[in-house]
């Protein structure tokens, strides 16, 4: 009964993939990365999973001007997104439907006699978004706001990003919102709490309880090497990510941590081969069991 | 603003990206430099590069358009061209 419904989900997402594509390929500045993996969960089920990420800016949304608010030393845009992550058997699910946008603080340069932006003196992005969140049975929904700040750091003289920075991104955020339960308790899944690594990768495993508010701060590391060395025509990178909350409210730790050997197929580094862990779902279940797996992504 | 002007301009936040060996010309394709995947949400090279080259012509009093589509596989001189030429 759950594979045939996580099936149809994967079906569904299929669609919502090709009517996404359609309307990327007709009107939009290709906002749309899709990903497929075969995976190994922790209950040694093989399934697949499915990433979908996809976000477009608002004038390509309604042909009319982007939300751009420009200051003498700072900018704010404003941009939707859909992120999915879904498969059947037990895999990991999230969908996050975000209005999001950055404000941005910067010094300022002459280039040509045009004043623009100095990135190369570092600068700051402070990412902020109002979404919901959910899982693929819908079973419960957090609304959310997110505030957070991620640096740039400066580039040295002959333009190279001082290392280790180069590839590493960092940023902070406070999350806070409410959570609303859709389904009776009976129905919900849930997991006992000493096997808490071995459970369902379905199930949610937070201390935030039903129709309650949340409160987070939330952690992230990340490293893209991109097309670190090249083997004949393909491209080798590592990429992964640590992500960390801290529930403030119920004092719990939650976390999701990847890591992937990337093989690039193209110069533009749009299409590529991953053979990726993944230990912890993020939210909104926090699940805390591993997916193994490996598959293609491509960025329309 | 001169499509040279804005090609320089182009072409300096470029820089700030490209943690390759590639060099930045106005042959380059956006798409080599830029990502949506280096950064966290919409705080990503692509996001920002578009914000600070809308930003570049609000400032210097050009108007700010609706950018063509599939700009990411576009020139530093394609792209450039289009901006200031769009209805």
């Amino acid at each position: 009964m759950n594979q045939k419904r996580n099936i149809n989900i994967c079906w569904i997402a299929l669609c919502l993939i090709l009517n996404f594509s359609a309307v990327a390929q007709e009107q939009d500045d290709t906002p749309l990365d899709i990903s497929i993996k075969t995976i190994l969960t922790d209950f040694q089920n093989e399934a697949i999973s499915l990433g979908i990420d996809y976000a477009r800016s608002l004038d390509s949304l309604f042909q009319t001007k982007d939300i751009l608010l420009a200051q003498d030393k700072s900018l704010f845009q404003l941009t939707p997104g859909i992120h999915v992550q879904t498969g059947t058997e037990d895999a990991f699910s999230s969908i996050q439907l975000k209005l999001s946008g950055i404000f941005m603080t910067f010094k300022t340069t002459y280039v040509g006699n045009q004043v623009t932006p100095d990135l190369n003196k570092g600068f700051q992005t402070f990412p902020i978004s109002l979404g919901i969140e959910t899982n693929n049975r819908f079973n419960t929904l957090n609304t959310l706001a997110e505030a957070g700040w991620v640096p740039w750091f400066k580039k040295n003289p002959n333009g190279n990003m001082l290392n280790p920075f180069r590839t590493i991104r960092l940023g902070l955020f406070v999350q806070s919102g409410y959570k609303f339960n859709f389904v009776k308790d009976s129905l919900a899944i849930t997991c006992p709490k000493d096997t808490l690594n071995l459970c369902d990768g379905e199930a949610d495993e937070s201390h935030e309880a039903p129709n309650s508010f949340l409160l987070r701060a939330k952690g992230s590391l990340k490293i893209d090497t991109q097309n670190l060395i090249t083997v004949g025509n393909v491209g080798l990178g590592l990429s992964g990510a640590a992500h960390g909350w801290y529930d403030i409210k119920n004092n719990a730790w939650y976390y999701r941590a990847q890591a992937a050997l990337r093989m690039y197929f193209s110069r533009q580094n749009n299409k590529y081969f991953d053979i990726a862990y993944q230990k912890g779902s993020g939210a909104p279940n926090f699940n805390a069991g591993s997916q193994f797996g490996m598959g293609l992504t491509v960025a329309f | 603003m001169t499509h040279k002007q804005l090609q320089s301009v182009m072409k300096f936040q470029l820089k700030y990206f490209n943690n390759s060996e590639v060099k930045i010309t106005d042959d380059t394709i956006h798409r080599e430099i830029l990502s949506r995947q280096d950064g966290f949400g919409y705080a990503n090279s692509k996001y920002i590069y578009r914000a600070v080259i809308r930003w570049t012509l609000i400032q210097n009093k050009q108007d700010d358009k609706a950018w063509p589509k599939h700009w990411i596989d576009l020139s530093v001189k394609e792209l450039a061209l289009k901006i200031l030429t769009a209805e």
